[in-house]
């Protein structure tokens, strides 16, 4: 720990930036195999496992970062899906408006409901995004024209100036594993900015953050909305990916699994997500496949993984008490 | 005593039945280190916390530099100024005590919060950050992680994160309590040496302290004010000797 801090003082981002580029070119390579072998199935999965980790890292900037502990963070996800569904049937499906278009929604729904949840602290915050998320679920399940309870299929795949760039299996992993880069380098350094300092002060000790000057609220805000929007674009690769779009994206288990990467990895660790959204993507298929109880699977690689680094868990939940 | 740094008038503030403030009207004048001392449970730490504004007052007005910001927010009031050394230490445990320093710095930069760079890597707020722990003697502790600081240093700490935002006003709740002699010796000195800069209002028990540094003394008692006046008179006022200083009549 000691260490650590000393090494924190002097490259102070060093560490974390290595670990994501490790993280990336291993993805990257694994892409880059299954692109060769030709095996689109491994392909496909690959996307999957870089637009999830997507959207896992964005939840583990909100709690291992800012200690807010968003219980309804699919539903950021799925809703971006939704803008790509629904601007795509106005003729919107390009990239260059689409993405700023889902992040930009997002991210006024997420500040929005932030603005009202982050009155409350620990549990009741964590049952307030819960309820927010349900509500975005009810809204999009009430949208008949939009497929309502059952979904609807994409008009098409999102294009990039025009060029049809998510059309093929690679494609579309090597633009997922893009989003995943930029937003992996980009909350890393982060933290360790002015804001980013703040930010994870205000996790441990609000009270001296406030004390010292900081309207906290705010930043923890930006913090909610930032990490919106980029689940958002997280929903939009993950819409052309099924070509399809349900309200069951937004699911509450969904956010729950997002929750069970974030912790996985260590969930101050934002490369750490990345990696648990990896995990419970194989367990899940590679349990799925010959039973339904793969969640016990699942369930007990979580248990294994807070006997082994019970000190994230506590502190999640340590956080959730306050 | 129109010219006071801070003012307060009339602050009342209850718990439930437990009234803890009672009409308190106080002035710091600049400049003046100003004592508070009272009895456990006379409603010292709860009269600083609606200095500060992490409790609203009941009733009455804090008005700091002709402002009137009883009802303006602890981060407001902060940036206006004040500046609050806890009763129980209150820094960020796992940051260096480098980082607490440029985090306090951080929040009274006049550029703000924003910026792509890395923060702990400004040489401006490193410079302040240094400068800041130089006068509190923490210089070489400045790598380590807070949590290992001994209790006094965290004390200087604190001090430190107060004295780089260049205050106008110093909250010192206790800043000697539980601190060493010889650290408690260096505090003393160190706030000796602030004094006629930065205006205090101290709280602190160890009388030989408050005589040596104060300008004048409040006295609370079951959260109102008994008496105000300079060092000397409220030694000799009787009914501080009873109620406070413990030398109750023969
Ligand atoms: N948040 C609170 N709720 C209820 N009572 C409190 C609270 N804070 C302080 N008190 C009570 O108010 C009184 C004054 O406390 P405090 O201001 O801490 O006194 P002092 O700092 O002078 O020792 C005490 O009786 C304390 O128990
Ligand atoms: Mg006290």
């Amino acid at each position: 720990m000691i260490e650590a801090a000393a090494f924190r003082q002097d490259e102070p981002l060093r560490r974390p930036l290595r670990a994501a580029a490790l993280v990336l070119v291993a993805l990257a390579a694994a892409i880059l195999v299954a692109w060769a072998m030709g095996n689109a199935w491994w392909l496909s999965f690959l996307a999957r496992v870089a637009i999830t980790a997507t959207a896992a890292l964005s939840l583990s900037c909100l709690i291992g970062q800012a200690g807010l502990v968003s219980f309804g963070h699919a539903a950021q996800v799925g809703l971006g899906a939704y803008v790509a569904l629904i601007a795509g049937e106005y003729g919107i499906a390009d990239l260059t408006l689409l993405a700023p278009l889902a992040f930009v929604v997002v991210a006024l729904w997420s500040a929005v409901t932030a603005a009202l949840a982050l009155r409350t602290r620990g549990v009741y915050f964590i049952m307030l995004t819960l309820a927010f998320a349900q509500m975005a679920y009810f809204i999009m399940q009430s949208l008949s024209r939009f497929g309502g309870d059952d979904g609807m299929a994409l008009a098409r795949r999102a294009t990039l100036f025009g060029a049809p760039v998510l059309k093929t299996d690679l494609g579309l992993a090597l633009a997922a594993l893009a989003l995943l880069a930029a937003a992996l380098i980009g909350f890393v350094w982060m933290t360790e900015t002015r804001y980013g300092l703040v930010l994870r002060a205000a996790k441990e000790n609000e009270s001296r953050a406030l004390a010292s000057g900081f309207r906290v609220f705010r930043f923890q805000l930006y913090a909610y909305a930032l990490a919106g929007g980029v689940a958002a674009l997280a929903g939009v690769l993950l819409a052309n990916q099924a070509e399809f779009v349900s309200p069951s994206y937004m699911n509450w288990h969904r956010s729950g699994e997002l929750i069970v990467m974030v912790v996985l990895g260590g969930a101050t660790s934002l490369p750490g997500a990345v990696i648990g959204a990896a995990v419970v993507l194989i367990i899940e298929e590679a349990l799925g496949h010959w039973t339904e109880f793969w969640k016990l699977g699942l369930g007990l690689v979580i248990v294994a993984a807070v006997l082994l680094r019970g000190a994230d868990l506590s502190a999640l939940f340590g956080r959730a008490r306050r | 005593m129109s010219e006071a740094i801070l003012s307060l008038r009339d602050l009342d503030k209850s718990f439930g039945a437990l009234r803890v403030t009672r009409k308190v009207t106080l002035d710091v004048a600049p400049g003046e280190v100003h004592a508070l001392i009272g009895p456990n449970g006379a409603g010292k730490t709860t009269l600083i916390s609606q200095i500060a504004g992490s409790l609203k007052p009941d009733s009455g007005r804090v008005i700091f530099a002709g402002e009137d910001v009883t009802h303006l927010d602890a981060p407001s009031r902060a940036q206006r100024g004040l500046a609050r050394v806890f009763q129980i230490s209150n820094v960020v445990d796992s940051f260096t005590v480098l980082a607490n320093v440029v985090l306090s710095a951080l929040a009274t930069e006049t550029t703000a919060w924003w910026g792509w760079g890395v923060a702990m890597k400004d040489p401006g707020l490193r410079e302040r950050a240094f400068y800041a722990l130089d006068q509190v003697g923490l210089v070489e502790r400045a790598p380590d992680q807070a949590a290992d600081l001994s209790y006094g240093e965290r004390r200087a700490l604190e001090l430190a994160m107060g004295l780089v935002q260049n205050p106008r006003l110093f909250l010192l709740d206790e800043p000697m309590a539980g601190t060493g002699r010889e650290e408690s010796r260096r505090l003393t000195e160190l706030l000796r040496t602030l004094k006629g800069r930065t205006p205090m209002l101290l709280i602190e028990h160890d009388m030989s302290t408050v005589f040596a540094l104060a300008d004048r003394v409040t006295v609370l008692v079951d959260g109102a004010v008994a008496i105000t006046g300079a060092p000397d008179v409220v030694r000799a006022d009787r009914i501080v000797r009873e109620a406070y200083l413990g030398e109750g009549e023969p």
